[in-house]
C-alpha cells in the first residue's frame, strides 16, 4: 500500500522531526539530546500524542505490556483486557487520532483490510461462528477511550451479545426521504 | 432465482445515497436511529472474508465519509460503525454490509456489553490461536526458532496438522 499522505510522515519510525512531540510525554528520551540515552533501547515506533496521557499511545510505545496478535508500521492489534467475548481484539492505529473520522484515508483502507484478516483468524483460530466489527465515535456512541480504535468481537451461537442484532424501528417513506435530502 | 434483499434494493435504487461501479450506499428502511446508513459492495458477497481487499478498502472509506457526514448534517452527537459478520453475529441479510448508525443524546439505543473475565492461561491461548493463524504458512519455519513459540502448546498442535 502506498502511503502518500504527508501528514503521516511525521509518525513514520525513525523520523523525530515531528513538531507535536511533547518533552514531558512518553517520547521524552528521543527528544532530549542532553541525556545519555545510549543504553536505552529506542522503541521501534513513536506515537505522536498531544497529551502523553493516552494509554493506547503508551501501549504503542511499548511502555505497557499487552497481548498483541498483530503489528506492522501503522497499526497494532491486541487482545482487549475487558473482553466482551473470548478473543476480543482491538485494532489500534499507531498515530494518535481521537475518533475514526479523523483518520487519513490511506490508513482507513489499511486498517480495515487488516481487520478482515484478523476477523478470518478469529473465526479460524477460535472456531468462532461470526464476528462483529464495531467502532464507537463520540461519548454518546459509547466511546470510552481517547484513542480511535476498532473492536473485533468473536461471536458464538447463543452468546449474550444480542444487542448487536440492532433494534429496528418503522419509519414512513416520507420521513426517509426527508433524511435523505438532508444527507445529499 | 430470488435475489437477496440488498441485491434487490440495488436494482430498484431505493433510498440511494451514493452509488459507483463497486459500492452502493442507502438509508436503512427499518433504521435503528434516524439516518441509519447501510454501505454495501454491489457484488454479492455473503461474509466479510469473501470480499476482496480493494472492495473492503473502498467500502470502509465510503462508510467513513458517511460517519463524517452524519455528524455534520444530521446533528448527531456520535456515530457507530458496525459489521455483523455471520448469523451468530446478528447478520440478517446474506450480503456483506457496513452499518453507519448516527447516535443522539438519550436515543434509547444500547450497544454496550458486559465485560467477561478470563484467566491468564486462557488469554495466552486465545492470543496464540489468533496470532499463529495470521502467520503465513511459508513463514512458519522461521517462527519455529522463537523460544516463546517452542514452549507453546498450540504451536505444537499446529505443527502436527498437515
Amino acid at each position: 500500500m502506498n502511503f502518500k499522505d504527508s501528514s503521516f510522515k511525521s509518525s513514520i519510525p525513525g523520523n523525530t522531526n515531528s513538531s507535536n512531540h511533547n518533552t514531558n510525554s512518553s517520547n521524552a528520551y528521543t527528544n532530549n539530546p542532553n541525556q545519555n540515552n545510549h543504553n536505552i533501547q529506542k522503541p521501534h515506533y513513536n506515537s505522536t500524542t498531544n497529551d502523553g496521557d493516552c494509554i493506547f499511545c503508551k501501549i504503542i510505545n511499548h511502555q505497557i505490556s499487552v497481548r498483541s496478535v498483530f503489528e506492522d508500521d501503522y497499526i497494532i492489534a491486541i487482545l482487549d483486557i475487558n473482553p466482551a467475548n473470548k478473543g476480543h481484539v482491538l485494532v489500534i492505529p499507531k498515530k494518535h487520532y481521537t475518533v475514526i473520522p479523523q483518520i487519513d484515508n490511506d490508513i482507513v483502507k489499511h486498517i480495515f483490510v487488516v481487520c478482515k484478516k484478523i476477523s478470518k483468524a478469529v473465526i479460524g483460530g477460535l472456531k468462532a461462528d461470526g464476528t462483529n466489527i464495531y467502532t464507537a465515535c463520540g461519548g454518546s456512541a459509547g466511546q470510552t477511550s481517547q484513542h480511535a480504535l476498532i473492536h473485533i468481537i468473536p461471536r458464538f451461537k447463543d452468546d449474550d451479545l444480542g444487542n448487536f442484532s440492532l433494534k429496528q424501528t418503522e419509519i414512513s417513506d416520507k420521513e426517509l426521504e426527508s433524511v435523505r435530502e438532508m444527507l445529499i | 432465482m430470488r435475489l437477496c434483499e440488498f441485491c434487490e434494493k440495488i436494482n430498484k435504487k431505493r433510498n440511494v445515497l451514493y452509488e459507483d461501479k463497486d459500492i452502493y450506499a442507502m438509508l436503512g428502511s427499518r433504521p435503528s436511529t434516524k439516518g441509519h446508513i447501510i454501505v454495501i459492495p454491489k457484488e454479492h458477497y455473503t461474509i466479510f472474508e469473501h470480499v476482496p481487499d480493494d472492495i473492503v478498502a473502498k467500502t470502509f472509506l465510503i462508510a467513513n465519509s458517511f460517519m463524517k457526514l452524519v455528524l455534520k448534517k444530521l446533528g448527531a452527537t456520535g456515530v457507530n460503525l458496525l459489521v455483523r459478520n455471520g448469523i451468530a453475529a446478528g447478520q440478517s441479510v446474506p450480503h456483506f454490509a457496513v452499518h453507519v448508525i448516527p447516535r443522539y443524546k438519550d436515543d434509547q439505543f444500547n450497544l454496550k456489553w458486559n465485560f467477561k473475565h478470563f484467566t491468564e492461561d486462557k488469554m495466552i491461548k486465545y492470543q496464540s490461536a489468533i496470532k499463529y493463524y495470521l502467520i503465513p504458512k511459508k513463514n512458519i519455519e522461521k517462527v519455529r526458532d522463537d523460544r516463546e513459540v517452542k514452549a507453546n502448546y498450540l504451536y505444537s498442535q499446529l505443527q502436527r496438522s498437515p
